[in-house]
């Protein structure tokens, strides 16, 4: 039965003018980005990396070069050096897709943020609330498969994003660079690894905070029943969010805000000292829960009075 | 007598600190189409959220073939089939696809659908978007969806709104039909009593939150006291009017058109007119209608 809650909020969404349009604009970016962004693959990247290293040597020797320029000089020399050193060919395709990432995420929130935004205000705009809630189906399990479909909806353009980029980029620059081995720092070293693997962790990451946006806007959708309200608010939570912890920083409680949690988990980088992967789990999972339980404490005690 | 199938006990609502809904109690039978008649505002609606689930009751319960609406919402609702307010369904789906909706949530089969849609005559724009349906359409397509499992109590609020009159008559129609032959029971609001004298075997007359009568149809149009509205020309009127509402303080009486206008039984006529005659009043000439349904109705529901 759930399933079949679900099937029906997916079909609803399909039929929406504004999932047609998300997925329109998606297509067109990656393209455009794919084709317009100036990427080619170098016919010699060996050749390309000895010349870098020459570039950047000739930068050391100058003498009215500030330090930073220097040190970043310094470490692309080093970079270079270690894929000269053990056979790690450079492929365009990984700047290309690490490039395409954040333009993918991005899209997935403002799918998400949107679907999410509809699926209950929409109901009670529309009046629609009342036919589906006369079911012998509970509440909750109609607010439940409304936020699955949201979530899977998302995934489901989030993967058209990727594959998308995938089959243009290696189109465009070959597909043998996408499960090649490359160069990350670890601590001060570097390491060879499937470049996939860490595109994709990156990937997965950076997905925490659309997650954790997206079930804010169903929560607010489903208690204040507009889509516009939960629209905007998420969109501020969304690009606000980070700056808005830095004004906040000067409290200790900081560390019990959100947003402070998913940058570091993200990142691995932390405005403040002592955070761990756990303490941000359990912080996040807390908000999560909270947003989910409003949202089903008002949705099953609601009066409908449309 | 057969077992009530909708059983409402005292049911309340109170909004905000006022009470809207004062205690309404009321048995429906299988079988009978129940018409649930007020004017506007008398509180219909809010009644009938709360038979459904929609809105919680303030005090009281539905009972709806054993079960309370309540504390046991699933298996109560899931003998009701409903209409509440306007039958508002997905605009950008065809109509069709909204009773797959439906369907889904309550397992019924394609070749349901198709029997429905055929019985509401909708054969000829089902594949069409709702948006581009007519009023009267999303009635019928309304009544699809109230349809579509088999329901042993309907509920239709207002369903005759937006009907063409050959409309109206093929609902009333279906809905004895359905009530005689699977025994459902029906239960329509409206606030038009001329519509519901057709259609309904008992109403009940709902006035602000308060249950005013449950009457059977022809019990209520052919009221016990036969009162008839009796128009006396008179002169002079206005010691005429002093005259009998001093003599029958009890009666109902009105100037209109230049004439007395008196609600009155049979018997009372010539009693008033020699009353009359005595007190140096002259008649010029006497009327008398019979009541028709809407006064009844208009009578019943400003008390
Ligand atoms: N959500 C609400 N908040 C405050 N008052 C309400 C609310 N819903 C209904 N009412 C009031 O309750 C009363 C009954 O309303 P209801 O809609 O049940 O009437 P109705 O009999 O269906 O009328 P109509 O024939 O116009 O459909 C009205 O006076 C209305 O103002
Ligand atoms: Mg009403």
């Amino acid at each position: 039965m759930f399933f079949k809650l679900i099937h029906n909020e997916n079909i609803k969404t399909s039929f929406r003018l504004s999932t047609w349009i998300m997925m329109g604009l998606l297509v067109v970016f990656v393209l455009l980005s794919t084709f317009f962004g100036g990427y080619k693959q170098p016919a010699d990247g060996q050749a390309d990396l000895q010349k870098g290293i020459k570039k950047n040597t000739a930068i050391l020797n100058e003498k009215d070069v500030d330090e930073d320029t220097k040190a970043t000089a310094q470490k692309e020399i080093a970079k270079s050096e270690y894929l000269l050193a053990n056979n790690i060919k450079p492929y365009t395709i990984h700047t290309y897709l690490n490039d395409g990432q954040g333009m993918i995420i991005f899209f997935g929130a403002f799918f998400g943020i949107i679907i999410a935004a509809n699926s209950v205000a929409s109901e009670f705009s529309t009046g629609t609330i009342k036919l589906l809630l006369i079911r012998p189906i509970h509440r909750l399990k109609i607010l439940l498969s409304k936020y699955v479909s949201a979530l899977f909806s998302t995934a489901f353009l989030l993967l058209l994003g990727v594959l998308l980029s995938l089959i243009a980029g290696g189109l465009l620059l070959g597909f043998e660079g996408i499960t090649a081995s490359h160069a990350v720092m670890q601590g001060d070293h570097m390491v060879k690894e499937t470049f996939l693997y860490t595109w994709g962790k990156s990937f997965l990451l950076s997905l925490i905070l659309p997650f954790f946006v997206i079930t804010f806007t169903f929560m607010i959708s489903t208690v204040f029943r507009s889509n516009g309200l939960a629209i905007g608010l998420s969109m501020a939570a969304y690009f606000g969010g980070n700056i808005a912890t830095v004004f906040l920083l000067k409290y200790t409680w900081v560390k019990y805000t959100p947003f402070i949690h998913m940058e570091y988990l993200a990142s691995e980088e932390s405005l403040i000292k002592g955070m761990t992967t756990s303490f941000s789990s359990i912080v996040l999972g807390a908000y999560f829960l909270l947003f989910l339980a409003i949202a089903m404490i008002t949705f099953k005690k609601r009066d409908v009075a449309i | 007598m057969k077992k009530a199938i909708v059983q409402i006990k005292d049911l309340k609502k109170v909004i905000k600190g006022k009470e809207i809904i004062k205690g309404l109690t009321f048995d429906i039978y299988p079988g009978e189409v129940f018409g649930f008649l007020g004017p506007n505002g008398a509180g219909k609606t809010t009644t009938i959220r709360m038979m459904v689930g929609l809105t919680s009751a303030s005090a009281g319960d539905a009972i709806i073939d054993g079960n309370s609406i309540q504390n046991n919402f699933e298996k109560a609702v899931s003998k009701v089939g409903a209409i509440v307010e306007n039958p508002d369904m997905y605009k950008f789906l065809s109509g069709y696809q909204n009773l797959k909706q439906y369907a889904r949530m309550v397992s019924a089969t394609d070749s349901r659908i198709d029997e429905i849609v055929k019985l509401v005559g909708l054969e000829n724009a089902i594949h069409n978007k709702v948006k581009t349906y007519s009023l009267g359409m999303r009635q019928r397509l309304g009544l699809a969806q109230a349809l579509l499992h088999h329901p042993s109590v309907l509920i239709l609020d207002e369903p005759t709104n937006g009907l063409d009159p050959a409309g109206i008559r093929e609902l009333r129609d279906y809905l004895r039909k359905l009530a005689r032959e699977e025994d459902i029971a029906v239960i329509v609001s409206s606030h038009l009593l001329s519509e519901m004298e057709l259609m309904c075997d008992r109403i009940g007359i709902v006035e602000k939150g308060k249950l005013v009568k449950v009457e059977d149809m022809n019990e209520f149009i052919h009221g016990d006291n036969q009162e008839t509205q009796v128009t006396f020309q008179v002169e002079p009127l206005d010691l005429a009017e002093r005259h009998v509402r001093e003599q029958f303080p009890n009666s109902q009486v009105a100037i209109k058109d230049n004439g007395l206008v008196l609600s009155i039984n049979r018997e009372e006529i010539s009693e008033v007119s020699s009353f009359l005659l005595h007190n140096g009043v002259r008649i010029y000439g006497i009327q008398s209608k019979a009541k028709s349904l809407e006064d009844r109705f208009l009578e019943v529901t400003s008390q």
